[in-house]
This record gives structure tokens, C-alpha cells and sequence, in this order.
């Protein structure tokens, strides 16, 4: 009895809910149609119970809507904020909003057993471990296109195309993008006192390898610190290659390379470990780094240079807190790139809503209002925060409402300014995410489904050594052979050849090859 | 034939010997097995209605929350699309099942979930009885005290004594490696080294069930006659014999009880131990990883329903067989304390 | 014969004394923990004498009481009822399938044990809780789900099964019909079996959080557990996809703290402290069969 507690306590974290639906067939998707042949249901037949809202204007039943999102910590005055959400919902668009939060930790389970459950419910917000592609593979969501042409066309205009493209399955939109910062750069974060007193020649560090000599200088001279933290984000794009998205960060693509040949742990990447393995060995890297909880010595100031990927504009303010308060300077090794929209943060549409139209109406007021779209992101002016005239906010000191994760809501863009973000940081970012180079083979989407067993079996080997190798503990050379042959046993070959397959194929349709 | 109905019927169960009377009877002759094979039922019906009218509540509890809902375990054989629901899902045999049998690693897990639980189960047998018998001795007011202590371990979820054993472990500062270098020995890098691991967790597990195990046996041994104690000790019996000859022997029944519930879920692991415990540290997975905490690195990323129906049905497949075998060698040896 | 005796009792007292020592260490760390100022906390890690005491822990969490007071309340009033009710059909079940002489003994025992090797899973019991009982955010749905465990079942029949059939039988002389015999002469005999059941029932129940993590939406009827767990999940959740939570600017600041974490397992599991000793009057020896010799 007491295991099976444990055991279901376990699966709580396993985002495979476990058993399945039972009757839903004959239960809740008798209305939507959806069971007949697998696709989910187009909106055809929703408007019959709506019609009236056609035109986008007069006569709109009162409905009411249900969203789920993540939050980090359940706010006290939710209910404060959401009555306050739904005076201007109901004002503006006749609809009554239930709100429904759920922690981090369980989002991905309680979400996944509602859908297979087939449970009604309007919006829901889809990104990383809730993945809109596969959600559409299983039949969760529905189609947005017709949708936003009708209700949201400014919102689609506002969108540059690629992230519409990176929420695209099989020709049909089943997600609206949170826009945020969607580039990336590849760089290192590095203590402010540190740079300054070895004087740091920012501008001499273009790889991974040039920051060594720094590394070395703080083994010497400090001996309380460690001076790296270790290869936790890949490399995914240089001057010479591009990672090809969506499967596992192993797959590369040289970028001068006009016939897109597929690369599979190429030597440069292995390369990486190497150098990770010889820092190791030098002590760059802490003896520990596998095993320890690092960010306890994050928190103490006791790391001395962090490699990361999203440098974005800002970011010095917000991670100086992480590293025990000490400034920080940013030094990237790469310019701003992007894989075009790997569906990190969006809201999605479920299959089983009832009234489609209405949710992506909230949706556009979400994104286009920013008084709403603040209201649920930080709360009720004056009582949770106090904003100054230019439109920067201070929360207010034990707010009852401060989830601090604008981005699941909506378009960031719309959020009032936090302290530390310059004035202009969303101009910035829209930049950024306007120019960034774009990852030629970025539109490529994956169909997981032929080698699941495969790509779990891999994912579980991955699992054991990948902490050993990205911090260096377990010597690259050594390791390898070993670590391989665990791979091709657990299905690399096959999944290799699947995906050299749908590559091939995606290539021709792009017009690539 | 109506007298002999009605006779048939009444619940005294003194009427086998009229009804055998009349099968001499020419009518009876024609079909006699149906007839008292049914009346026969109706008669043990009628006579253990009370009783199964006090189960009633637990079976209807049973049917509506356990049985209807197992129609579920197709799930484990089909490729579940949440459109599709259970029933309009493609089947897909025992694709689901794959993942699990393909690798060598599939060995290690399964062999380390059952030695775990073959250990877990005999060690914390043993100590429960132990202790139990031990707590027995002392007066009521002690053993409280000291069972309230013991099973405050139980209220820890296994994250947060994940927490507290890292406090303890950790190679740099943590309490254990503190005090052997006070002591003047080396520190062990305990999360990088997977040899002393079994031990570890079965010390963990030890600390985390003892109460729970202790209190069961423990009032098991309540329930044994104080008499039985009495004539022994006048017999010059010693305390150890007593344990030996009257305590335990007496809870035989109740050890084989709990010892087929364990073997039951032999196949299923305690994830929060294997997972928090050794920190989800790689370096230890061959001798920490079982198959439950194997099967979450699969599946986190992968997501799918249908893989994880799969190893719930094979762990439950395993469980049932294993319990068939034990209650029947229960059964060969003495029918009283077999479950069924 | 005497001094023997204290000596040997001396012995055990010491004995479980150490053991006791031992077992409830890491819980004293955890209660150390919550009380420190976590500044000391990032310096020092978890040490058992604070080296800065501090409440901040738990003002941080009674800082919203009504949060945690609603939680207590759910907690109890879902752990109050479903003990007593869990109670009485597990004993019901339990003792019909513990007497021999009942004829569907051994299939209702097997009916019962087979719930326990066989689940249908995750998804047909949240199908048959929301939809066809409508118990979405009812506190019903955090009692039914475990009302009756098969464990539970098996491990009373164990208990009652000591009960001799003569003083069922004689009861049965004197007229008396099953429901009486087991309501006026078992229940009264089978009390420490019911007091351990009942403990260990009620603590299934103040511990239970993944029932309500599915079916509860509603703020004022979360489970005191679950406000634990869902920091703590969370937090495993950010600590184990650091890649996503970079991206996206988490990062553990936002959490309840090391100190905090632990002052919330101290005020979900402390209660049951108190829980115990009620239960623990119950543990009497001899007072079942001894009594009916007479």
C-alpha cells in the first residue's frame, strides 16, 4: 500500500499520465466530431452555436471560458485579480473567464490526463513538455487558422511569419506564440569582479575554447571559487553549423553545406565534451559539478563564469540576484540566431472547447490590451504594484499577487517595465527577433511517432551519462565507446534512419534539395 | 414437490437429509443434479445473506471504483490518441511493451527492482518482528512514546528527505563526509559511487517503514492471548523462548499476509526512494535504477499514455503470477493461511 | 529475579531510547532547518543548531492564513470523514471475509486482492470521477478514490481472524443476527485492530495530495499535503529542466525557500503528533479474548 502511494506519487511526475480514457468516445465528443476519423475537429462544427458572433460584434451570448495555465506558486488574491479580469472580459467581449492555475510540477500531468480524459475546457497554454505538435498528434487540439482570420487578423499580421510556421503542423496553426525573446545567442556570463581584477579582454573571446586562460588565472588566484560551471546548454549553432531542431540536439547541418547533408554527432560536438573533460581534469570545473546541487554555490557567488544560450537584453539584472548579488557581464560567442519558433511558450485551443470563436477573442484581447494583459500578469495597479509615469513597476512588498511569469500569459511585449530592463528593452527584442540569422532547415518538424520506443530508450541512456559527460566528470574518450554502444542498443540506428527519411522528405518540400 | 421446495429452502440446513430421502422418487430421477445443484446454491445463498449483505458495501465499492474503470489496461495494447479515446484507438499489440525488453539495460532493472524488494521485505520483517515483540515487554506508556517516534519517518514525503539526505551525503560538506575527515578517514564521493548504494537504501527504506511494519505486527502480537504467556511462564519458559515458540508462530498468519501483499508489487519499485534518494545521479544507476525510475527518464520527454499503460500491465502481470505461486505453496503447506 | 529484570528492561529503554534518537534525527534537522535564517542556510547548509534562528520561515507562511487555515480545515474535515467511514466498510468487508464458514470467503477475497494487482490506471478513474460521478472539485472526490485499500482489507482480516468462531457461534445460539454480532460483539472485540486500521487510515488520508492535485481546482478546497508537495514538485520540476526555465527567466527565487520548504513539511505532517496518542489508548492488550473466557 505504502509503494503504491509512493509509486503514484511517482507518476505524478511522469508526464506519460498513465492509463487511459475510458468511455470518452461516446461522452464528450459526440458534439465535436472529432472521433470519426482522428483529425481533430475543424471549428465547422461550432459555429452553429454561435453564429451570431459571425459579424465579431453585437449580439454575443454571455459564455464562459475555462483556461488553464502554469504558474510557479498559487497567488493568494487570485480571486481578486480574476473578478477584476472579468469585469473588463465580460465588458468587452460578454465572457466570463474561469481561471485555473496549476504548479509547475503537475501541470504536465493534470493536463495530460484532462485531455485524455476528452474534458472540456477552452484554452490552455502549451510549450515545453506539452508540446502543441504532439498534443496535435494526439488529437488534443484544434486548428486556429479560420479562427484568427476572422477574430484575431491583427494578431496574425503582428506575428513575423516563421513563428507561425514553427506552430504549423500538417498545414493548419494550433497555437498562438507568447512572444518573447525568440533569438539566441551563445555567450558567457561572468562575475563583474572577476573580469575586472584579471582584466578580461571581452572582446578576444569568440569560442568556446578563448575563455581557458581566464578560467586558469581564477584556479590560480582564487581559490574559494569555481571558475566554470559547466556545459549544460549545447552548442546548437557557430559559424560552421546548425543544429536541425525539434529532435535531440545531436543532429547537425554544415551551413555552408548546399546539399544540407545530415550529421550525426559530428566530431566538433564531440569536441566539446573533450574540452569539458580537460577542463574537468584542470579543475575549471567543479569536482562535484555532476552531482552537486550548483546552484547552491550560484547562490553563495562562488561561480565564476556560466556559459548560457538566451543573453537577452536585460539579463545582467535579472541573474545578478542568482549569483549572491554580484554584478555580471555578459560576453557572447555568437550573434543572434534562431531556429525559428521551437514552440516554447504559446496558448492553444483545445478540441473540446464549446465555444472557439469566444476563446479567441479573449485570446486577442489578451494580446492586444495591455491593461488586461498586465492585470493577470502583475496584478491590480496599487495594490500589487505601483507604476511610475514611465511606465515602470515595482511590486509591491508581500504582494499577494506576483506570479512572475509574463510569458505564459501573452505577448511580453505588452508587460509594463521591470526595474533593471532598459527603457527601450522590448524595441530591442522585437529586433532582435526580426533580424536574427534563421536557421535554413528551422521549419523542419519531426514525427516522433515510428520510434517512440526507440527515442525513450535513448532518452533513458542519455539520461545516465549526460551529467557525467557535460560537466566533464567522466573522461570524453573514455567514456564514449562504452556510451555508444548502449545507443546503437537501444535504437539509434533506426532512429537515425527515420529521421534521415522525414529530413529527406522535408528538404524536397521546402524546396531545399 | 412444493413441500419438498419449501423444505429445500429454509435456511436451517437440516434439510440435506429429507431432500437425499426423496431422490428415490421417480420425478426427481429425471433431472437431479440441476435441480439441487441450484437449490443447493439458493440454500447457501439464503443461509450467508446476513454476511454478504454486510460485504455488499465493500464490494459495490470495489466494482464501481477498481472494476470498471480496469477496462482501462487496453490502453497498454493500443496507440491512444486523446481524440480517439479507448475505444476508437488503434491496437497495436505489444508494440507499447517494446521499449522495456530491448535493451541490456532491461535486465539491470528488473533485477535490481526485485532484489530490492526481496531485501526490503525480508529486512523489514524481520526488524518490525523484532521490535515488536521487543515493544511488547515494555509498559503502554512507553511504547507509545517510542512508536510515535518511529513512525514520524513516514510522514516525510521522499523529495524533502531527498533534501536531508543530501545534507548527509554531500561530498563537500555533508554531515557523514564532516565527520570522517574529523575522524581522520577520507571522504567518500557517496553520490559518484555506486557500491555502497544497496546498503543505502535499504537503510532509508528501513528507517522510512519500520514504524508502519512495527505497529501492524505489533498489534498483531495484542491480539495473542495473554494465557498462552501465562502457562509458559510457568513452565520456566524463558522470555526469548516465549518470542520464539508462541509469538511468532501465532503471527504466522499475519506475516504471511503482508508478506504476499509485498510480492504482489515485487515488479513495482518505490520511485521517490530510488529517484530523490541517490539524487538522480547517473553514476549510480546500476545499482539504484529500477525499473519505475527507468521508465520515467524514458518517458518525461516522450509523453506517451499508451508506454506507460504498457509497464503498468507488465508490472501487474508479474505481480499476479508471483502471488498465484506464493498462495498456492501457502496453500500445499497449510490451507488455513493461504488468502484464498 | 527481580533485578534481573530491571536490568534487562534498563537495556531495552536504552535500546529503543538510541533507536528512537536515530530514527527521529533527520526529522529534528527538518524542524532545525525551518527555523533558520537562510542566509545562514546558503553559508553553512542544514545544521542542526540553527546558526541563526529565525521565524521568517513561518511567517512567510502564515503570512496568508487563510490559505493554510482553509487547507487545515479541508485536511481535517476529509480526514475525519473518511476515516470513520473507511473504517466501518473495510471492518465490514474485512470480517465477512475472515470468517470460514463463509461460503463466498475465498472468491470475495480474491475479488478484493485482484483490485490491488490490477488497476485500469490514471485516466478511466479520472473518466469515472469527473464524468459519470461529477465529482470535480468536490471534496468527495478526496475521499472515495481510497476509501477501501484492498491492504487495508486483507491485513484486518488477518486481525479479525484471531476472533474464535465459539463466541460468534454462541452469539448465533442466542439468536442473534450476523449485523448484530459483528456490531455489538466484534467491533468491541477487534478495537486495537480497528485503532491501528484507523491510524493508519487516517494518515493515508491527511497525506493524500494526488487526488486533489487532479480533481481540485478550487482554491478554498485544497488539501493541507498538497500545498506541500505542489512547491516542492515544482521546484524538482525547475531544478530538473534548467534549460527551459533559463530561457524563460524562472528561477528558484521565486520559491519558497530552502527554510520555507521545510517549515511547510513541519506544519503538514506535525498534526498528526497529536493524531497518535488518541489512537494509541486504543492499543490494549488481552482485552479481546481474555474477557469472553469468562
Amino acid at each position: 500500500m505504502l509503494k503504491r502511494k509512493l509509486g503514484l506519487s511517482a507518476l505524478t511526475l511522469v508526464t506519460a499520465a498513465s492509463l487511459a480514457a475510458g468511455c470518452a468516445g461516446g461522452n464528450n465528443n459526440g458534439g465535436n466530431a472529432g472521433a470519426s476519423n482522428g483529425t481533430p475537429s475543424p471549428s465547422a462544427s461550432a459555429p452553429a452555436s454561435a453564429s451570431a458572433s459571425a459579424s465579431g460584434s453585437e449580439e454575443l451570448k454571455p459564455v464562459e471560458l475555462t483556461w488553464y495555465y502554469p504558474l510557479n506558486q498559487m497567488q493568494p488574491d487570485q480571486q481578486k485579480v480574476e473578478d477584476a479580469f472579468n469585469k473588463i472580459v465580460k465588458e468587452k467581449i460578454n465572457a466570463t473567464v474561469k481561471l485555473k492555475p496549476v504548479a509547475f510540477g503537475d501541470y504536465v500531468q493534470k493536463m495530460n490526463t484532462v485531455m485524455a480524459a476528452s474534458e472540456d475546457f477552452d484554452i490552455m497554454w502549451t510549450g515545453y513538455l506539452v508540446k502543441p505538435e504532439e498534443l496535435v498528434r494526439k488529437g488534443a487540439l484544434q486548428p486556429l487558422d479560420d479562427l484568427l482570420d476572422q477574430y484575431a487578423p491583427s494578431l496574425k499580421s503582428d506575428m513575423p511569419q516563421y513563428m507561425w510556421d514553427g506552430l504549423t503542423v500538417d498545414g493548419k496553426i494550433y497555437g498562438i506564440a507568447n512572444q518573447q525573446i525568440n533569438g539566441s545567442r551563445y555567450g558567457f556570463i561572468i562575475q563583474k569582479r572577476f573580469a575586472d581584477k584579471y582584466q578580461l579582454d571581452t572582446a578576444s573571446i569568440k569560442k568556446l575554447e578563448d575563455i581557458e586562460p581566464f578560467l586558469d588565472k581564477i584556479k590560480q588566484g582564487e581559490p574559494d571559487i569555481i571558475p566554470f560551471n559547466g556545459f549544460y546548454v549545447p552548442i546548437t549553432h557557430d559559424d560552421t553549423f546548425w543544429g536541425v531542431p525539434g529532435l535531440d540536439d545531436h543532429f547537425y547541418i554544415k551551413s555552408d553545406d548546399p546539399t544540407y547533408q545530415l550529421l550525426r554527432y559530428p566530431e566538433e560536438e564531440l569536441d566539446t565534451y573533450r574540452l569539458m573533460s580537460k577542463w574537468y581534469k584542470a579543475g575549471y570545473i567543479y569536482k562535484d559539478a555532476a552531482t552537486a546541487k550548483m546552484n547552491d554555490y550560484q547562490a553563495k557567488g562562488q561561480i565564476a563564469v556560466d556559459f548560457n544560450n538566451v543573453l537577452k537584453p536585460g539579463v545582467e539584472a535579472e541573474v545578478k540576484a542568482k549569483n549572491g548579488g554580484n554584478d555580471v557581464i555578459v560576453v557572447p560567442i555568437s550573434d543572434w540566431f534562431t531556429n525559428g519558433y521551437s514552440a516554447t511558450t504559446n496558448q492553444s485551443i483545445s478540441r473540446t472547447s464549446k465555444n472557439p470563436e469566444r476563446a479567441m477573442m479573449l485570446l486577442n484581447l489578451i494580446n492586444s490590451d495591455p491593461e488586461l494583459y498586465n492585470l493577470i500578469s502583475n496584478g491590480i495597479e496599487g495594490e500589487h504594484y505601483t507604476k511610475t509615469a514611465d511606465g515602470y513597476i515595482t511590486p509591491a512588498a508581500d504582494s499577494k499577487y506576483r506570479p512572475n511569469v509574463d510569458w505564459v500569459f501573452g505577448n511580453v511585449f505588452n508587460s509594463y517595465l521591470k526595474e533593471g530592463q532598459p527603457k527601450d528593452v522590448w524595441e530591442q527584442t522585437k529586433k532582435i527577433n526580426e533580424t536574427a540569422e534563421l536557421n535554413p532547415v528551422g521549419g523542419f518538424k519531426f514525427n516522433s511517432e515510428p520510434v517512440v520506443t526507440e527515442i525513450a530508450n535513448l532518452n533513458a541512456v542519455w539520461g545516465e551519462y549526460k551529467k557525467g559527460l557535460t560537466t566533464g566528470t567522466l573522461d570524453f574518450d573514455e567514456t564514449w565507446p562504452g556510451f555508444y554502444k548502449k545507443l546503437k542498443e537501444a535504437g539509434e540506428d533506426k532512429y537515425v534512419a527515420e529521421v534521415q527519411k522525414q529530413f529527406e522528405e522535408y528538404l524536397k518540400q521546402a524546396g531545399l534539395k | 414437490m412444493s413441500n419438498k421446495a419449501s423444505v429445500a429452502l429454509s435456511d436451517n440446513g437440516g434439510t440435506s437429509a429429507r431432500m437425499d430421502s426423496n431422490a428415490d422418487s421417480p420425478l426427481d430421477r429425471t433431472k437431479p443434479k440441476r435441480k439441487s445443484f441450484f437449490r443447493r446454491e439458493l440454500k447457501h445463498l439464503k443461509s450467508n445473506r446476513e454476511l454478504l449483505l454486510l460485504s455488499v458495501p465493500g464490494i459495490l465499492y470495489k466494482l464501481i471504483f477498481a472494476y470498471f474503470p480496469m477496462v482501462g489496461l487496453i490502453i497498454a495494447f493500443k496507440n491512444y490518441r486523446y481524440d480517439l479515446g479507448m475505444f476508437g484507438s488503434k491496437w497495436v499489440g505489444l508494440d507499447n511493451f517494446r521499449f522495456l525488453f530491448t535493451t541490456d539495460t532491461a535486465w539491470r532493472i528488473t533485477r535490481n527492482t526485485v532484489l530490492y524488494n526481496l531485501g526490503y521485505m525480508v529486512i523489514t520483517t524481520v526488524a518490525a518482528l523484532f521490535l515488536a515483540v521487543l515493544l511488547n515487554e515494555l509498559k503502554a506508556k512507553y511504547t507509545r512514546f517510542y512508536q510515535t517516534a518511529l513512525f514520524l519517518p513516514h510522514f516525510l514525503s521522499w523529495v524533502l528527505v531527498g533534501y536531508i539526505a543530501y545534507a548527509f551525503l554531500n561530498h563537500s560538506d555533508g554531515f557523514i563526509n564532516r565527520t570522517l575527515i574529523a575522524l581522520g578517514f577520507d571522504p567518500v564521493s557517496w553520490y559518484q559511487d555506486s557500491a555502497p548504494w544497496p546498503f543505502i537504501l535499504i537503510i532509508v527504506h528501513l528507517w522510512k517503514a519500520i514504524g508502519f511494519t512495527t505497529l501492524i505486527y505489533f498489534a498483531g502480537i495484542m491480539g495473542i492471548s495473554g494465557d498462552y504467556y501465562e502457562a509458559a511462564r510457568i513452565d520456566g519458559a524463558t522470555k526469548r523462548q516465549m518470542a520464539l515458540k508462541i509469538t511468532v508462530p501465532l503471527l504466522t498468519p499475519l506475516i504471511i499476509i503482508m508478506s504476499i501483499l509485498s510480492i504482489g508489487s515485487m515488479f513495482r519499485g518505490d520511485f521517490g526512494l530510488h529517484y530523490f534518494i541517490p539524487n538522480n545521479s547517473g553514476f549510480l544507476y546500476s545499482s539504484t535504477d529500477i525499473i519505475d525510475t527507468y521508465v520515467y527518464r524514458a518517458l518525461r520527454e516522450v509523453g506517451n499514455v499508451s508506454m506507460s499503460a504498457a509497464v503498468g500491465f507488465y508490472q501487474s502481470v508479474v505481480g499476479f503470477v508471483l502471488v498465484l505461486a506464493a498462495n498456492g505453496i501457502v496453500k500445499k503447506i497449510n490451507p488455513e493461511h493461504s488468502m484464498w | 529475579m527481580e533485578a534481573k529484570y530491571s536490568i534487562s528492561k534498563g537495556f531495552l529503554h536504552l535500546f529503543f531510547t538510541v533507536l528512537s534518537i536515530a530514527v527521529i534525527l533527520p526529522f529534528l534537522l527538518v524542524i532545525a532547518v525551518s527555523f533558520t535564517d537562510e542566509k545562514s542556510l546558503t553559508e553553512h547548509g542544514y545544521q542542526f543548531i540553527p546558526s541563526d534562528f529565525s521565524l521568517s520561515a513561518y511567517r512567510y507562511m502564515l503570512d496568508s492564513p487563510d490559505i493554510i487555515f482553509r487547507a487545515y480545515g479541508v485536511t481535517m474535515l476529509v480526514t475525519v470523514v473518511g476515516t470513520l467511514v473507511s473504517l466501518l466498510i473495510t471492518a465490514m468487508t474485512a470480517y465477512v471475509v475472515s470468517r470460514p464458514d463463509y461460503r463466498y470467503n475465498r472468491i470475495t477475497t480474491f475479488y478484493v486482492f485482484f483490485t490491488m494487482l490490477f488497476s485500469g490506471g490514471l485516466v478511466p478513474s479520472y473518466i469515472l470521477v469527473t464524468q459519470y460521478l461529477h465529482l470535480k472539485d468536490s471534496l468527495l472526490a478526496l475521499i472515495l478514490p481510497i476509501l477501501l485499500s484492498p491492504f487495508n482489507i486483507m491485513v484486518m482480516k488477518g486481525f479479525l481472524s484471531k476472533i474464535p468462531l465459539e463466541v460468534i457461534e454462541s452469539a448465533k445460539m442466542d439468536g442473534a443476527k450476523e449485523y448484530r454480532i459483528f456490531f455489538r460483539i466484534i467491533l468491541p472485540l477487534a478495537t486495537p485492530a480497528l485503532a491501528t486500521l484507523g491510524l493508519l487510515i487516517a494518515f493515508a488520508y491527511w497525506n493524500e495530495w494526488f487526488n486533489a492535485m487532479l480533481y481540485i481546482d478550487d482554491p478554498n478546497k485544497v488539501p493541507l499535503q498538497l500545498l506541500l508537495v505542489r512547491t516542492l514538485n515544482s521546484i524538482e520540476f525547475i531544478t530538473t529542466n534548467s534549460e527551459f526555465a533559463q530561457q524563460l527567466g524562472i528561477d528558484l527565487s521565486d520559491f519558497p525557500n530552502n527554510s520555507a520548504r521545510m517549515a511547510i513539511a513541519v506544519l503538514a505532517g506535525g498534526p498528526m503528533l497529536v493524531i497518535f496518542p488518541f489512537f494509541q489508548r486504543f492499543f490494549v492488550k488481552g482485552l479481546t479474548v481474555g474477557s469472553l473466557k469468562g
